[in-house]
């Protein structure tokens, strides 16, 4: 019977979720090289697993991975990026485990790696070309678990529900990355597609070029007005 | 001279505020899940202890309180369950249910099927379906989401 009731709870999420692409299929639209993107986020997983195999077994990352691959063969090509994310998101934690001492510093850590993501998150909600839901839902439960931390009496309770929610930051984050990249990447025909991080630094590189340009025009327009004098 | 100089420096500034804004504000928010009015109203929910948590979220967490939502579907579906289950066995309750799950299965793969999404959000809605229908086929084996137990009124 939990089954059944849990087969009746997915029906109506997946008819709440259908009725919402039905509503945001007509924006403007581009091709989006989703397949070469997919595969570049589950190579990358995959070629962190070979590197770091002797650092444990990461099993659930290897179960992220194996279905992400199932889905890309199926030519469920997005879903396959979000959970290639996923899988990456957790590797990273496994490899960079933050050191936590007690409640305390677990919920500053979390706090620390919410406001990081919201800044990924931002770009995302300012953007009408792209929703990232999957990102969404991990962000949310991410803040809901450090408000649920603080509530907690016990150190070791808070610990255990702050590094949960680190996890959601970290994996709401690349699947942030990855729809962003995804968006950027429209009406592109990808060969050879760019590593997020790159993507986000190009970014970022472009602001501050875009201002060293400004800065420079302004300095040598005054110089040559106090030559002229 | 000065006034030229000083128009060209302003126009130089203009151009670059849309690169400021862009890489620095972080408060106009974008949230296109919307919960139906239709979910939020509904009569048979509201016995439900998490129908009136989900209206403290809607606006700021509206995909966690959707899952709020669904659940006091869950809830709902249980409670018709038992009462078929005292004007029927409890078996022939259970397959009217599955028969129900059935039927609603089927004409969700036919509306799946026939959609063709075209634009990324569209796209990323229509897999988070996928995904969704998935556990309906298949036990979830993969990560589980846990969500907050003891989060309290505020």
């Amino acid at each position: 019977m939990t089954s059944l009731i849990q087969s009746f709870t997915s029906l109506h999420k997946a008819r709440a979720f259908i009725s919402m692409s039905k509503e945001r299929n007509n924006v403007t639209s581009q091709s989006m090289p989703y397949s070469a993107i997919a595969y570049k986020w589950i190579s990358t997983v995959k070629n962190m697993l070979k590197e770091f195999e002797e650092f444990g077994q990461f099993k659930d990352v290897k179960s992220l991975i194996n279905s992400a691959e199932k889905h890309y063969d199926e030519g469920y090509y997005y879903l396959a990026l979000m959970e290639s994310a996923q899988a990456k998101a957790l590797m990273d934690y496994y490899l960079n485990r933050p050191d936590i001492n007690n409640g305390k510093e677990a919920i500053r850590i979390a706090e620390t790696y919410l406001n990081y993501t919201s800044t990924f998150m931002s770009e995302i909600y300012e953007s009408n070309l792209v929703d990232a839901p999957f990102a969404e839902i991990y962000f949310e439960l991410a803040e809901l678990h450090i408000k649920d931390a603080k509530k907690q009496d016990r150190d070791s309770a808070k610990i255990t529900i702050a590094t949960l929610s680190i996890k959601e930051s970290m994996i709401a984050k690349e699947q942030a990355i990855a729809a962003m990249f995804l968006s950027k990447t429209a009406g592109l025909s990808l060969e050879n597609p760019q590593s997020p991080d790159q993507n986000v630094s190009n970014s970022f590189n472009q602001y501050v070029l875009a201002g060293l340009i400004l800065l420079v025009i302004v300095v040598a327009l005054v110089i040559v007005k106090k030559l002229r004098k | 001279m000065t006034w030229k100089l000083s128009s060209l420096a302003f126009f130089l500034i203009f151009l670059y505020i849309p690169f400021l804004s862009h890489s620095t504000s972080s408060d106009v928010y974008y949230m296109p899940f919307q919960i139906e009015d239709t979910w939020l109203s509904e009569k048979n929910l509201t016995d439900c202890a998490k129908y009136e948590e989900a209206h403290l979220y809607v606006e700021n967490y509206p995909l966690y309180a959707f899952d709020l939502l669904v659940d006091c579907y869950s809830e709902n579906v249980s409670k018709r369950y038992l009462d078929l289950s005292d004007k029927f066995d409890a078996l022939v309750a259970g397959s009217m249910l599955l028969d129900e799950a059935k039927s609603e299965y089927s004409q969700l793969k036919e509306e799946m099927d026939s959609f063709h999404p075209e634009t990324l959000p569209a796209q990323e809605w229509f897999s988070l379906a996928m995904k969704t229908s998935k556990t309906l086929t298949s036990t979830s084996k993969g990560q589980r989401v846990i969500y907050p137990k003891t989060i309290l009124m505020e």
